[in-house]
């Protein structure tokens, strides 16, 4: 309660304006579909939805923070599966179940989750130590972490896991699905770190000016590292939530969510030049990504459509923030007018 | 005599900070006019009314007779008027001899490019100022004194009317500059006129033939070719508007053991053998001309370069060379960089998250997560502890003025209570309230609190106000060491000008 | 030696040449001319693509909806065609409607980049994805194989044939002199006009561009409208090659990496560091020769992505590792003067 005093969210524009759009839209699809969008089944569903592009936004906020931009989530994301789903499978070929199989299963999540944290580490120790710019960084990694999968899998899909690692991907826990709530801890986790740690201090100066942090006596490399290894493990959580819920693994698996992930930490006030995030906007412009693509759904429009919407959504949200800007500019010249022709 | 440029009752100003505030200006042909005055006192706005890039709110511009409303850059360059800015404004990407013509192909208009024309061209205005080069090097590889060159030699490759050189000596060493006013000598032969902005009083009254001083906004003082010569300190009461005391700092030694011992410090190519102590509550000044590898020094004593041999001694211990900056934090080391604004300062955080990025790390608990409320109460100290005028705590570091900045870059680093203190150029872009404010709490620092001060910069005037002792550092080595009260202001820049011979000699 | 080792294009065509050499010791299949042939084919629209990219590149913008946009504006007018049966629609018009929508589009970004002052990055990205949306839910999905007369010949217009010792034949395609005359082109307006000196300049140093009295604006935007005329024909010609219309050509979009890296190794490193329309030619070959000829090599076909990527990734960090962070100043910014 002390905490949310302190943030006081209510008076943040960015919030405010964020729980508008969302409510909007919300409002909007009950509306137009209230026989459909209002019902359970489509909560449920949605709750299965949310936790890919949650744990990618995630990832892809953090790395922003740092002013950079991880264009290899996906690729992390899909080889991490990989790894765990070939793990995994080691269990059902051998037609174990019960205890034994969960050997297997811890097995393949310690596998992803430490692929996940290479592939971050190697990210971030490229990003500190060569100026690259991170783009470039990333998306030269995305290439190889992908072609990896691709030789590992020879470009096939991986499927069958054992039951009890799928059962965690479609089922709930009161009421919410088991993945929801590995999301909703990540986040809470991510909104402690961003907001209680000094790592979270420490990201947004590295942010906003390299220099003087390092200046200041912060040590930038370490804060780049952390950021792209949290990115990283991240990633590998979303691999594992990806072959909890689907039972297959593939290396060029929706691939799109890189800029989805772009377009959800942008509308959620993460300044894509670096230095400041709010994990709570984040969350509500992925309830609005979500409402717009189930909505969507619900009136016929297709996947197409989506992928226009969001390139459209990215440009607007964008250029209102440009326009915002150049408002608040104009009037304070205004008013220093005003204020000039007192004077004499 | 023809007037060049005159500016009448113009008015400008940005965001509620008035600039420009009924500035009267004239140039002749032919003339050298200097523009002192203090930073932020409208120097640079006048030179981007001249060259174009602010329209005037009110007044009057008139260029070559002609009354302009507002001038575009493009008609500006056509009006003859060149502007060398202090960056130089050169395309690193481009080789000298493109540099040199780049403006002449953009207002020729030309659609293409004859290259060997471009080529002789350049060659041959590089001989007019007899200034021998490669004119094919690219420009990312020339030194600053090359690179002020190049940029000279692109404003008269066309027929250059009115030269305007912004701090053009800053980076240069005294045989520079003089190479420097040279050139511009024989500008003047050519019936080109300079308008030469400087704070550098004694270049100013070296090479001007009248002088224009501002103060917030407007012209103060304006002298014409033979008019009476200002003395340095009556200039300076015009920028200032104040006169200043000689007072010095007292510094009583409380017979201890010295905090810092630096010896034999060395980094090549940069100083060498650097030896001296630092007493509790002393403030050492180290001056010396740009090039003689004070900011060098500086940094390597932060562990931002790390030097090649020698040792420090902290409190009589063995501190080794400092390599990376945590070995200076180690000892409780603090620096104020040169660069407030790229180093010193995030400026779109927050005022108060400035503050604390120091000290963070101390008010992470046990399980990693910070103390809220302990954070919070150390940003009201903190920032209530200096006044800064018209602050608030969550608006970004850009909001504040120059002197505001370094204020909170200061607390940045006081909060961690360091035993000494490093003060890389501390005032520049500091306006002269600012300035006396920092002087007096880093002096009550040094009284009250025992700390040792290193005070590195090129203003001998803030060095005789600011240090009980000063280091004059001549090319990478310490050549005097001397108590401020057994020199004046005009012995030590007698030496300072003097020395540069003896390093070309030896 | 030395000196020419300096120059960037030289030391790409000596890595290029001995490439092919190290190659062809394993196959010899390698070096010959039928060989030789179907590498020009395979490089020649990546090589149409990357030159719109650099130019962007060369004025300090970025785009990553090139691919798109050279898909999209052939994809309309392939479609407009066959919908309407207007299959005998001479070539010239073709290349002529395809090149004004790329262009109307590229000034789409130049208004958001430009006017807007947005980041060219994430704004190009989401280009890419209005377009794609755009075309796959308002237009067609429909792939289309029976391309206008003039097209398809222009697509089985080969200038010589060679043939592989098996007795595979290889033709040298038409598209290389597109191609050729597109670099040839763009060499002569960067090196010899005004607005190349203005585009350099620009990329160089924006402030210092608008203190010399460029008019930045109106100089993005001629780039954006030459990008657009390279992607236009570049779309056409990537259709008449592949002999159908896909709306998302699968090497067109989704491989802009390898355009952009093609750029940047083409690029000087250090102190030039000004897109080099040899380089980039060069820069593609060289990454189309090795991904290309992995195959004959031996090499798994899956290898391709994570072999490509990893020499993407060296490429990348060897060219531009130091060049953008300044060198640590030693020495004081003028010791030597002293």
């Amino acid at each position: 309660m002390r905490e949310r005093k302190r943030f006081s969210p209510w008076k943040d524009k960015d919030f405010m304006r964020m729980l508008a759009v969302t409510a909007f839209i919300f409002a909007a699809m009950s509306i137009l579909r209230p026989q459909l969008f209002l019902r359970e089944t489509n909560f449920t569903s949605m709750g299965y939805q949310i936790p890919e592009l949650g744990f990618y936004s995630l990832a892809m906020m953090m790395v922003m923070i740092t002013g950079g931009r991880d264009l290899s989530i996906v690729s992390i994301g899909n080889l991490c599966c990989i790894v765990a789903a070939y793990i995994m499978h080691g269990a059902v070929e051998q037609g174990i179940s019960g205890p034994g199989a969960w050997v297997y299963i811890l097995g393949g999540i310690a596998a992803a989750l430490a692929v996940g944290a290479a592939c971050g580490l190697i990210n971030g120790l490229v990003v500190a130590n060569f100026s690259v710019p991170p783009m470039l960084v990333t998306m030269a990694t995305s290439s190889i972490f992908m072609g990896i999968g691709i030789i590992l899998t020879e470009g096939k899909t991986v499927s069958k896991t054992p039951a009890e690692f799928t059962y965690f991907g479609n089922h709930t826990l009161l009421g919410l699905p088991y993945m929801l709530w590995l999301l909703i801890l990540t986040i809470l986790a991510t909104a402690l770190i961003l907001n209680r740690t000094q790592f979270g201090f420490d990201v947004r100066m590295v942010g906003s000016n390299a220099k003087a942090s390092h200046y200041t006596g912060i040590n930038v490399n370490r804060v780049l590292v952390k950021a792209y290894l949290y990115s990283g493990v991240v990633c590998a959580l979303c691999g594992l939530e990806i072959l909890a819920r689907t039972d297959t693994a593939k290396s060029d698996y929706a691939l799109t969510y890189t800029f989805q992930a772009i377009l959800c930490a942008v509308l959620g006030a993460t300044n894509p030049n670096g230095g400041f995030a709010k994990v709570s906007c984040m969350v509500l412009s992925l309830a609005a990504l979500q409402f717009l693509s189930s909505g969507f759904n619900m009136l016929r429009l297709g996947g197409y459509f989506k992928e226009f919407t969001w390139g459209l959504l990215l440009i607007v949200v964008l250029s209102l923030e440009y326009l915002s800007q150049e408002l608040k500019r104009k009037q304070s010249l205004r008013e220093l007018a005003r204020r000039h022709q007192k004077k004499p | 005599m023809k007037n060049i440029v005159t500016i009448q009752d113009m008015y400008k100003s940005f965001f509620g900070v008035v600039a420009m505030d009924g500035m009267n200006f004239s140039i002749n042909e032919g003339e050298i006019r200097c523009l002192v005055g203090e930073n932020g006192c409208g120097k640079s706005t006048l030179i981007k009314m001249i060259s174009g890039f602010y329209a005037p709110d009110e007044g009057s511009l008139t260029i070559n007779g002609t009354p302009y409303k507002r001038i575009t850059p493009a008609e500006s360059i056509a009006n003859g008027i060149q502007v060398i800015y202090q960056d130089f404004s050169l395309f690193p990407n481009m080789t000298i001899a493109e540099n040199i013509m780049m403006y002449d192909t953009v207002a020729k208009k030309r659609p293409f490019i004859h290259w060997k024309a471009m080529r002789k061209r350049a060659v041959e205005t590089l001989e007019r100022i007899h200034f021998q080069i490669d004119p094919d090097l690219y420009v990312s590889e020339l030194n600053v004194a090359q690179k002020q060159m190049v940029a000279i030699c692109r404003a008269i490759v066309q027929e250059a009317r009115l030269l305007i050189m912004d701090e053009p000596t800053t980076a240069l060493t005294t045989k520079e500059v003089s190479k420097l006013f040279d050139v511009v000598a024989a500008l003047k032969a050519h019936g080109v006129s300079v308008l030469f902005v400087s704070h550098k009083l004694d270049e100013v009254l070296e090479i001007c033939d009248s002088i224009t001083i501002m103060r917030n906004g407007k012209n103060v003082y304006d002298s014409q070719k033979g008019d009476k010569v200002l003395s340095k300190e009556e200039i300076i009461f015009y920028m200032t508007g104040k006169r200043f005391s000689n007072a010095t700092y007292d510094f009583r030694d409380p017979g201890e053991a010295p905090l810092m011992e630096v010896e034999h410090y060395t980094m090549r190519g940069a100083f060498q053998d650097v030896s001296f102590s630092l007493r509790k509550g002393e403030i050492l000044g180290i001056t010396g001309l740009l090039g003689c590898g004070r900011g060098e020094l500086a940094e390597s004593l932060f562990g931002l370069i790390p030097a090649d041999s020698g040792s420090i001694r902290i409190n009589g211990r063995e501190a080794g060379i400092f390599r990376k900056v945590d070995d200076a934090l180690a000892h409780n080391i603090a620096y104020v960089p040169e660069d407030r604004l790229t180093e010193g300062l995030h400026l779109d955080q927050s005022i108060a998250d400035n503050a604390v990025s120091r000290i963070i790390g101390r008010f992470a608990g046990r399980t990693g997560l910070l103390d809220i409320k302990g954070l919070s109460r150390q940003k009201e100290e903190s920032l209530s502890s200096m006044s800064v005028a018209g602050m608030k705590p969550q608006n970004p570091a850009k909001s504040l003025s120059g002197g505001n900045q370094q204020k909170i870059v200061l607390i940045k680093w006081l909060a961690s209570n360091p035993d000494i203190l490093i003060l890389n150029c501390p005032t520049v872009g500091v306006d002269i309230g600012a300035k006396n404010d920092i002087h007096g709490i880093v002096r009550s620092l040094a009284s009250e609190k025992g700390v040792g001060v290193i005070v590195i910069s090129d203003d001998i005037y803030e060095i005789m106000q600011l240090c009980n002792r000063v280091l004059v550092m001549k090319d990478g080595k310490i050549s005097m060491e001397t108590d401020v009260r057994n020199t004046t202001m005009e012995q030590l820049e007698t030496y300072l000008a003097s020395e540069e011979e003896g390093g070309a000699a030896s | 030696m030395k000196r020419l080792l300096k120059h960037n294009e030289a030391l790409l065509f000596l890595l290029f040449v001995a490439a092919v050499l190290l190659f062809s010791l394993v196959n010899p299949q390698i070096l010959t001319l039928a060989n030789f042939y179907s590498l020009i084919r395979s490089s020649a629209i990546p090589a149409i693509f990357a030159l719109s990219i650099m130019l962007v590149m060369c004025c300090g913008g970025f785009d990553m909806s090139f691919g798109m946009i050279g898909a999209f504006s052939s994809y309309v007018v392939m479609f407009y065609l066959t919908e309407n049966g207007k299959l005998d629609t001479p070539v010239l018009f073709i290349f002529l409607a395809a090149v004004c929508i790329a262009v109307l589009l590229q000034l789409f970004n130049w208004v958001l980049i430009d006017k807007l002052n947005l980041q060219p990055f994430i704004t190009t990205l989401g280009t890419q994805s209005l377009l794609k949306g755009l075309l796959l839910a308002f237009i067609s999905t429909s792939y289309i194989y029976v391309l206008p007369h003039q097209v398809t010949k222009l697509g089985m217009t080969y200038l010589h044939t060679a043939t592989y010792a098996d007795g595979i034949e290889a033709q040298l395609h038409v598209v290389v002199v597109f191609m050729a005359v597109m670099y040839a082109a763009m060499h002569l307006i960067l090196q010899y006009t005004n607005f190349g000196r203005q585009v350099y300049a620009i990329g160089g140093d924006v402030d210092a561009a608008r203190r010399a009295g460029i008019n930045v604006s109106q100089v993005r935007f001629l780039v954006f409208v030459i990008a657009g005329v390279i992607c236009g024909v570049g779309g056409v010609m990537h259709d008449a090659a592949a002999r159908c219309s896909l709306p998302i050509p699968a090497d067109l979009v989704g491989k802009e990496l390898n355009s952009i890296a093609a750029v940047v190794l083409g690029m000087g490193s250090q102190k030039k560091a000004r897109g080099s329309v040899l380089g980039t030619l060069l820069g593609v070959f060289l990454l189309q020769f090795i991904t290309g000829n992995l195959i004959m090599l031996g090499v798994p076909s899956y290898f391709q992505q994570a072999v490509s990527g990893l020499f993407i990734f060296i490429g990348l960090i060897v060219q531009m590792a130091g060049s953008g962070r300044k060198p640590r100043r030693k020495g004081g910014a003028n010791h030597e003067g002293a």
